[in-house]
């Protein structure tokens, strides 16, 4: 048996439809029919075809090509489209004949998108389709993937809206103002702001005589009067039946905050059913003096605060001394 | 990837206009049942078109239009598809799927251990790419497999697939 073996170029052809014939000198002799499909018109050596792979080199393909190590793999990119990188290796059959044969490596995709591939520029053996299968394949599932991940995490922010939302007003509920005074304590976020505790006045007569249907709508009113009077920076809860409660950014001056404080008082003076005279009493500290864990603390002088205005004949404002003169807050509000 | 097969069957009852199931609740084989019953017909006639509907799928479409160059390529090597899945996923259980073909050129489907539902599947998915490749053929569905009598493979145009999903130039 002969350990020779001639191939005619149909053969080839079909064997390896990327396979290159070169002289020494680097002319094209003939290629496979899919290299011909790289190969740009006109093109009579290999340097039409290709570029080195690495910018630094020489600029003479040939003389790479007859250095490579005949076991080593030979990468170059294509003069026209340098981002495609091919990959092959080179025999020297025949004196003053090189054949190369060349594979796409990761620029299939590229390649198969720019020359307009088909199955049948591709021999059997490469796993070339399988390769586009994957591809898309996992393209698909990230993208069905990443849709689930989308759709989770509107979920949890909608579930995570809805623990810190009020259901009757739409304003923040006692965990929603925990997070926002959290926040606004924060060292990081060092701002000064003022806290607002307010009751309604004669709330209790709605409900009585006019029915809860009315107390609830007149809570829903009230909402709008404080979300109109604020900010979108600044936060609004209710915290219990007629209790709001207003965070408010910024460094207020005392009479600020008791012009805006009156400003609230008229507008729900104005919302108020019938003839039952629903006004509020706020009382207002600032925040200058608390740290991060003094939410509670806050709260309370706010109350005090609250407690003052009602006991001078509610429908009024007060603000707290400077937080930092204590003298109110050893009184707890006898509520 | 149960998430992905419940989605799939989830948009397909859509399509079908079934919104009375529970998606996602139940598992698949409960939720083709109840949306059976919900449309009057027999669960292995829904089965079968949901194979149908995931041939319109256009990702699944490009995936399937891969494992074959015409009708017959795709036929004759559908006992490579659970070794495709597998090399996308390990989490389905696909049956073996075995081919043989007569001397009257009738090719035989047969599925692993006779799955009903694996058999009504392939079916649907056999009939809608036959349609796809532009080829005739007669297609029946027993309890011993499916049996595809191929009469013209080119009898209409296939739809137009390339490789590339990019239509753009490099």
């Amino acid at each position: 048996m002969t350990q020779e073996l001639a191939l005619d170029r149909a053969a080839l052809d079909r064997l390896m439809p990327m396979h290159l014939c070169l002289a020494q000198n680097g002319a094209i002799r003939f290629c496979g029919p899919t290299m011909g499909k790289l190969v740009p018109p006109g093109a009579k050596l290999v340097e039409d075809i290709f570029v080195e792979a690495k910018g630094s080199g020489t600029g003479c393909v040939i003389s790479q090509i007859r250095a490579a190590d005949p076991g080593k793999r030979l990468a170059l990119r294509l003069r026209h489209h340098r981002q495609m990188l091919l990959r092959g290796h080179v025999v020297a059959p025949a004196p003053g004949g090189l054949l190369l044969n060349f594979g796409f490596g990761v620029s299939l995709s590229d390649a198969v998108a720019g020359f307009g591939l088909t199955e049948s520029d591709f021999a059997p053996t490469e796993l070339a389709l399988e390769l586009m299968f994957l591809k898309e394949a996992n393209r698909a599932i990230q993208g069905e993937l990443a849709r689930f991940n989308r759709h989770l995490m509107l979920a949890r922010l909608d579930a995570e809206r809805e623990a810190h939302t009020d259901p009757l007003t739409g304003l923040l509920n006692r965990r929603g103002l925990m997070a926002a005074m959290r926040n606004a304590l924060d060292p990081g976020a060092r701002q000064a702001f003022a806290l607002a505790h307010l009751d309604l006045d004669n709330f209790k007569q709605v409900n009585d005589r006019l029915g809860h249907a009315t107390g609830d709508r007149l809570l829903r009113d009230v909402a709008q009067v404080l979300n109109r009077v604020t900010r979108s920076r600044d936060h609004v809860a209710r915290i219990g039946g007629d209790e709001f409660v207003l965070v408010l950014g910024g460094s207020w001056s005392g009479e600020a905050l008791t012009g805006l404080g009156t400003r609230i008082i008229r507008g729900i003076e104005q919302v108020s059913p019938g003839d039952c005279g629903v006004s509020a009493s706020l009382g207002i500290v600032l925040s200058t003096g608390y740290g991060q864990g003094d939410i509670d603390l806050m709260l309370n002088d706010a109350d005090v605060a609250l407690y003052q205005s009602k006991r001078a004949g509610k429908g009024r404002v007060s603000v707290a001394p400077l937080a930092m003169d204590h003298d109110l807050r050893p009184r707890p509000a006898p509520r | 990837m149960h998430d992905l097969v419940n989605r799939a069957i989830e948009k397909f009852l859509h399509a079908e206009s079934v919104h009375e199931v529970e998606a996602g609740l139940l598992p698949p084989g409960l939720m083709l049942r109840n949306a059976a019953q919900q449309l009057g017909k027999p669960v292995d006639e829904l089965v079968e078109d949901l194979g149908a509907w995931l041939v319109r799928q256009d990702e699944i479409w490009r995936l399937l239009r891969f494992c074959g160059s015409d009708f017959l390529d795709f036929l004759l090597r559908l006992d490579e598809l659970p070794e495709r899945i597998r090399l996308i996923t390990d989490d389905v259980e696909v049956p073996e799927i075995a081919l043989s073909r007569g001397a009257d050129g009738l090719v035989w489907v047969t599925i692993a251990a006779g799955s009903p539902v694996w058999t009504a599947l392939l079916s649907g998915l056999l009939r809608a790419m036959a349609d796809d490749y532009g080829t005739l053929c007669v297609i029946t569905r027993s309890k011993e497999g499916i049996c595809i009598d191929v009469s013209d493979l080119a009898f209409a145009e296939a739809r137009t697939f390339r490789l590339s999903a990019r239509a753009g130039q490099a």
